[in-house]
């Protein structure tokens, strides 16, 4: 810009009534041009004198560092996720071994609790003639009464269709 | 090229790459602000930082309705004020200027000198007047701006201002004379 067309807006200049493009083409003369910062301390000593002053240049990897907290704030947020496959990628073999051995003795250890679990004898009671006192092992309802829940439960538990159900 | 107000409506809507296009546009005037308000780099940074961070927090409630700059000058004001309220008078730590080339050492040691007294004056003025001749003189934000940044009218900040402006002046009237 030129002093002339500087001049003519310094006033507008120094109340900020000017674009903030505009500001920024007068601020850069400003800080080239003695004469028209000269012109400016007339109408406003103190904006002649801040207005080439020069702030260091912002720090080196400042916005990196705002980028990686908001990250952090925003998992924060959301809770701890667990990424398995990260997770495999970023551990060791033995580590792998492990959760290898781990997730199969789980298995094996809920099949032998529920093999154990089966009835004893392995086998239904012949139709028609099956005491599911004995058989399933309801000692505890030996003294229910006819037409109680436990007593039909009893009936419903002792009958038997073709297939041995 | 998107304006900041979309940008923030993309950051409420969870867009963090649309935050990250807002910190690259605006960390240099947020920094300019923190650092003539603090005097001190490494404060000036933790408040530009944390601004930012407000910025995210407040994501979710923003309304385009004023511009973000004056949304963000608005956080930077507030944290400023606090954080000059808490602070005990401690060394700051300023930086070095840019090194122009063009100048000689001689001219480089007078403009540090120059920069130090007006940052010096800046800091021994209470905390509002230095905000606002900051946001007024280094930023160029008009009485609204400023008003809206600040929370007051902008009566009460064109009389803040001429206020700041009284407290500086003999500060400054070595500068002036030259």
């Amino acid at each position: 810009m030129h002093c002339k067309d500087v001049q003519g807006q310094l006033k507008a200049f120094a109340s900020s009534q000017v674009r903030v493009d505009t500001r920024q083409r007068i601020q850069a003369h400003l800080t080239e041009c003695a004469a028209c910062r000269t012109a400016l301390g007339r109408i406003d000593p103190v904006a002649g004198v801040l207005a080439d002053v020069q702030t260091p240049p912002i720090p080196p990897g400042f916005a990196a560092r705002v980028m990686t907290a908001a990250r952090r704030r925003r998992q924060a947020e959301s809770g701890p996720t667990w990424d398995l496959l990260r997770w495999w990628q970023l551990t060791s073999a033995p580590m792998h071994l492990a959760a290898a051995a781990v997730l199969v003795i789980g298995l094996a250890a809920g099949w032998m609790m529920g093999w154990s679990a089966a009835p004893s004898t392995g086998q239904m009671a012949p139709a028609g003639q099956s005491d599911p006192l004995s058989t399933y092992q309801l000692d505890v309802l030996s003294e229910a009464p006819n037409g109680s829940l436990a007593g039909s439960y009893l009936t419903l538990v002792a009958t038997t269709n073709e297939g041995g159900y | 090229m998107r304006s900041d107000e979309d940008l923030m409506l993309a950051v409420r809507d969870g867009d963090l790459d649309a935050f990250g296009q807002i910190v690259l546009r605006h960390q240099a005037e947020a920094w300019r602000v923190a650092y003539r308000f603090t005097g001190d780099a490494a404060e000036a940074e933790d408040l530009a930082q944390e601004a930012f961070l407000k910025v995210l927090d407040a994501a979710a409630r923003y309304e385009p309705t004023a511009t973000f700059r004056t949304f963000l000058f608005r956080i930077l004001n507030r944290l400023c004020i606090d954080h000059a309220r808490k602070k005990r008078p401690t060394v700051t730590d300023s930086l070095p200027l840019s090194i122009d080339n063009a100048l000689s050492p001689s001219q480089q040691a007078a403009e540090a000198e120059r920069d130090a007294l007006i940052q010096g004056a800046l800091n021994a003025l209470a905390p509002d007047y230095r905000m606002v001749l900051v946001l007024r003189y280094i930023e160029g934000l008009s009485a609204t701006e400023m008003a809206d940044a600040m929370g007051r009218s902008t009566k009460a900040v064109e009389r803040l201002l001429a206020r700041a402006k009284t407290a500086l002046e003999p500060r400054l009237k070595g500068l002036f004379e030259s």
